[in-house]
């Protein structure tokens, strides 16, 4: 039967008939099954799990630069748009190769689950790493230790990116 | 990964995959606006000491790891051939 490893794309070309599918079986004008019926308790597991990582990520993508640009004096960081688009754009490259190449690993030792859940909780860390930023930028000014705590930060934002693989 | 495997048969992929892409652009239309208004609003009012807008979003990390027990330890087992197959084991 070579046919059936074709058969799912055969129906859907026109004047390509096989003598298996001329005889009309009831079932054949089978259509799209309806969204209700696609809403299982696990989709809705599954979706509203994507939902909140979605926007856990995207209000700290909004806030990073707009805290780093924010005066010290107003519990920002005061950098320039150029350092800015330097930290940013430098760590953007790293993200790409770290994630593509530590991802697989990472994901067979913790198992799926578990690299979501860290993922996730370290979102916290990420956050936290703003205000001890602007302490640090306020008592000393651009010390090493505000540079450290954005690598920590930075580092620890790779790890929320690879939620995005589960 | 979670988000596929979910899918009952491989026919709803489409449709749950449409519903997830809905769900997190609701999500992504909203945050933005959400969160830097409370890092202005936290930081004009000196609510919590100007740090009202971290303690929310470590609040929503928390609920965010609240929910991921939801899901299976692995994704969910695929199956295979479901779905269109039906059509052509018809007699």
């Amino acid at each position: 039967m070579p046919l059936l490893e074709h058969d799912e794309y055969s129906h859907n070309t026109p004047g390509f008939e096989t003598p298996l599918l001329s005889s009309p079986g009831p079932e054949e004008t089978s259509s799209p099954p309806s969204l209700s019926s696609a809403i299982t308790p696990r989709v809705q597991r599954a979706i509203l799990n994507y939902s909140l990582l979605a926007l856990l990520d995207i209000t700290f993508i909004a806030l990073q630069p707009l805290i780093l640009s924010t005066p010290v004096d107003s519990d920002g960081l005061g950098l320039s748009p150029a350092t800015i688009g330097l930290v940013l754009g430098s760590f953007g490259l790293l993200d790409g190769i770290i994630e593509m190449t530590c991802f697989p690993w990472m994901c067979r030792k913790l198992g799926t689950r578990r690299l979501y859940s860290v993922a996730i909780g370290s979102f916290s860390g990420a956050i936290a790493a703003f205000p001890i930023m602007n302490w640090f930028a306020r008592r000393q000014g651009y010390s090493l230790m505000v540079w450290v705590v954005m690598g920590i930060q930075l580092a620890i934002m790779i790890l929320d990116g690879m939620a995005f693989g589960e | 990964m979670f988000v596929t495997t979910s899918s009952p048969t491989q026919d709803s992929l489409g449709a749950v995959n449409g519903l997830a892409r809905t769900a997190t652009s609701i999500m992504r239309a909203i945050g933005p606006a959400a969160a830097t208004s409370f890092f202005a609003v936290s930081v004009e009012r000196n609510i919590l000491g100007g740090n009202l807008v971290y303690f929310v979003l470590i609040l929503l990390t928390i609920v965010a790891f609240a929910a991921a027990p939801l899901l299976p330890h692995e994704p969910w087992p695929r199956k295979t051939g479901e779905g269109n197959r039906i059509v052509y084991q018809s007699p």
